[in-house]
């Protein structure tokens, strides 16, 4: 499963009622930044990606797995893996932590996927990842005791200790003030390090220091 | 120029209302009034030096027992049912949506007692259901079910409208994270929806059980009033302004108690429901 071919992301999707056409393919380990103005389509793509929007038609693979196949618009899919299954994180500029649980807890919920077994495993791999994302002692803080940017490495922390396959950032420093984002895109771009990403960004900053590839995607009227 | 010192242990000014006209504030007090004043009659009136005698008779506290039980058994219902139903009913998107939320408000806007009768006609000895049932010797009609039955009818509709508006108004973007997590549509209900739906679940579980305890027309048409097995509260308060008027006010201020309690309990919590 090494070949070229089966390595990375394609993705090939149409949404007729947004008006949404893309494709494109990332090869595995790289960052792609995902631009276009507003409504060409790219929280649309990263949705169809996750799971949670099916496309009229369209087929997208990762890394040798057909996340869906929807070759009719009146049809049922070939094939629909539900979100759960694709291994595809997500990150937006709301962190959504869930706010029932500490920081800690947070890291610790997507570890089942990581095949991290054992809670004090589990436990000293989100503890790892406090240290790594510069939040050390903050564990048993809930989401609301903690900053905008804090919550926002916690964030990333919870998605990457889940083990995805494909992270999808959507917009993830669009959220935070001037002072707190160019500290999380440093650690963005360390931490995704041999990742397979699609960032979707309006900012210049973004792209310059994260991506590899750029897709525009260009409005259908 | 005179500076103003900074003044300790003085409450900061509260900043002042933008539109309430005087007469409004006239109207509102005499609403307050209008609240608080049957309350203030009913402990005028009580004596209380016959009080614990009234509360501690055989058939005050079967009734007391009774309902007590009942209304929990309904509630703990209400919940088991409520809480897919609302999910069912604010997360997807199925022809007849709107049709099914009307039919869960029905219990809500007919009379008690019609209630009461359309529950006969289905789970009376000769109802639709309660025929097959009576067939497997099961009779719900006039035993302490039947009063659970008709408490779990008349209630659920306030669980499900009150979890319905939280989980609408919540929306799903925890849950759709939970699923980016790897987490199973099983296990994010359980880790996620449900503990970010607790405080809907403590109002839904308020106002169930304060139905499910003053429920009457149901009950008597339904369940009959049988000490011990069927007569709850309300019908014990009904019967006793007969007999015994002084029983009757006695048995109102426990329910009132009781009701107070629940509120209390409910509504007077830290304002942070996750910390």
């Amino acid at each position: 499963m090494t070949s070229m071919q089966h390595s990375g992301l394609t993705v090939d999707i149409t949404v007729a009622q947004r008006k949404v056409n893309v494709a494109f393919s990332v090869p595995h380990g790289e960052v792609l930044a995902l631009v276009g103005p507003n409504g060409s389509g790219k929280t649309t793509t990263l949705m169809a990606l996750a799971g949670w929007l099916m496309p009229d038609v369209g087929k997208a693979k990762l890394d040798g797995t057909v996340l869906f196949d929807c070759p009719d618009p009146t049809r049922k899919p070939h094939k629909w893996l539900p979100a759960h299954q694709r291994g595809i994180g997500y990150l937006s500029q709301d962190h959504h932590l869930f706010p029932h649980l500490s920081a800690v807890d947070n890291i610790m919920y997507g570890m089942d996927r990581a095949d991290i077994t054992g809670r004090r495993a589990r436990r000293a791999k989100a503890e790892e990842w406090l240290d790594r994302i510069g939040l050390a002692g903050y564990g048993k803080r809930k989401p609301h005791q903690l900053s905008g940017g804090q919550a926002q490495r916690v964030a990333i922390a919870r998605v990457l200790a889940s083990g995805p396959r494909l992270v999808l950032l959507d917009e993830p420093l669009a959220a935070l003030d001037v002072k707190a984002a160019p500290a999380i895109r440093n650690l963005l771009t360390e931490v995704l390090r041999d990742l397979t990403v699609i960032l979707v960004t309006h900012h210049q900053d973004d792209i310059v220091a994260l991506a590899d590839e750029v897709y525009h995607i260009i409005p259908q009227r | 120029m005179t500076i103003t010192k900074p003044v300790n242990n003085v409450r900061p000014r509260p900043t002042l209302s933008a539109g309430i006209p005087s007469s409004a504030i006239v109207v509102a007090v005499l609403a307050g009034a209008f609240f608080v004043l049957p309350f203030i009659a009913l402990l005028a009136g009580i004596t209380w030096s016959d009080l614990p005698e009234l509360l501690t008779s055989r058939s005050a506290l079967d009734a007391l027992w009774l309902s007590l039980r009942t209304a929990s058994a309904a509630t703990a219902i209400c919940i088991v049912f409520g809480v897919p139903l609302a999910l069912v009913l604010a997360r997807s998107n199925f022809p007849g949506r709107t049709l099914m939320r009307s039919v869960v408000l029905v219990p809500l806007v007919i009379p008690p007692v019609v209630a009461g009768i359309v529950l006969t006609e289905a789970f009376g000895r000769r109802g639709l259901i309660g025929e097959q049932l009576s067939a497997l010797g099961i009779d719900i009609a006039f035993t302490t079910a039947a009063v659970v039955l008709a408490q779990t009818f008349v209630s659920l509709p306030f669980m499900v409208t009150t979890l319905e508006s939280h989980l609408a108004s919540s929306g799903e973007h925890y849950e759709r994270v939970a699923l980016s997590l790897g987490s199973s549509k099983w296990r994010t209900f359980w880790t996620v929806t449900l503990p970010l739906l607790r405080p809907g679940l403590v109002s839904g579980v308020v106002l169930t059980f304060a139905r499910a305890l003053g429920e009457f027309g149901a009950t008597i048409t339904f369940a009959g009033s049988l000490q011990g097995t069927t007569r709850t509260m309300p019908l014990e308060i009904y019967l006793a302004r007969e007999a015994d008027p002084d029983a009757a006010v006695a048995l109102s201020l426990v329910l009132i108690l009781i009701a107070v309690l629940v509120i209390a309990v409910a509504y007077f919590r830290p304002k942070h429901p996750h910390r």
